[in-house]
């Protein structure tokens, strides 16, 4: 009985920890290619390849935690095995939730990095010709 | 029983997310290197030298790591254990990879100064 409430609990935590990793991953890097454009001054290529290092990096560690965190004791009955879900779904969601802002953070930082090199490099060349010195 | 089941099941699905990261990570970061690293830098040769390194550590290690054993008494140990160690070799990817990135990083800034 206490062996087969635990399997189900595992059963019920592990697709919904992993989905919603992937949903908010694929939410995050669907809209940070638009940073990583800026960030790269608008070459597709290596914007597109950078956001996608980050994907898998995103990933793996929140796959990752999400299975180290697993362990779940004591589950005797229905009951317990609800509120137990619950705490640790619950802590998974707000621990994506600060990685997610975390990661928007680094975003705008390198946006902000990037606009600002550009525009030392706008002032020491001249408007037109900065990248042809560059 | 379960433990045979348990090693088996832990080596297919590591080496799995191995050579698949592997894979992805060969793909975009050979353009990342040639960002970074510049034209003139051999960047093909460092990003095979980088995955077979990247391997021979990440497969090397999962094998190693059932130098302990697992103690297995039922299903639901099963699924814990095989979790526990499958989540534990995902983080040391990440951190490893993004180890690789920071490292990148710093050495193209290092070129771009110098």
């Amino acid at each position: 009985m206490n062996t087969q409430i635990s399997l189900l609990a595992y059963f019920i935590y592990l697709p919904v920890a992993l989905g919603l990793t992937i949903t908010v991953a694929h939410q995050l890097f669907k809209n940070g290619k638009v940073f990583m454009l800026d960030i790269f001054h608008q070459q597709a290529d290596i914007a597109l390849a950078t956001n996608s290092l980050f994907k898998i990096g995103f990933y793996l560690l929140n796959v990752g935690f999400a299975l180290t965190i697993i362990r779940m004791s004591a589950i005797v009955n229905a009951e317990s095995m609800i509120v137990k879900l619950s705490t640790k779904i619950g802590g998974f969601a707000i621990y994506l939730g600060i990685m997610l802002m975390l990661n928007l953070y680094l975003f705008m930082r390198g946006r902000k990095k990037a606009r600002q090199h550009q525009r030392e490099l706008n002032k020491l060349f001249g408007t037109s010709k900065g990248i042809e010195f560059e | 029983m379960y433990n045979i089941l348990a090693y088996t099941m832990y080596l297919l699905i590591t080496s799995f997310i191995t050579i698949y990261v592997g894979y992805c990570c060969h793909k975009s970061g050979g353009m990342y290197l040639q960002y970074l690293l510049g034209d003139h830098a051999p960047c093909q040769a460092i990003n095979n030298l980088l995955l077979c390194g990247y391997y021979l550590v990440n497969i090397g290690y999962a094998a190693w790591s059932l130098h302990d054993g697992f103690q297995i008494g039922n299903a639901a140990e099963l699924m814990t254990t095989l979790s526990v160690r499958t989540g534990s070799i995902v983080c040391l990817l990440c951190v490893l990879h993004y180890i690789n990135i920071l490292t990148f990083y710093l050495l193209s800034r290092k070129y771009i100064h110098s």
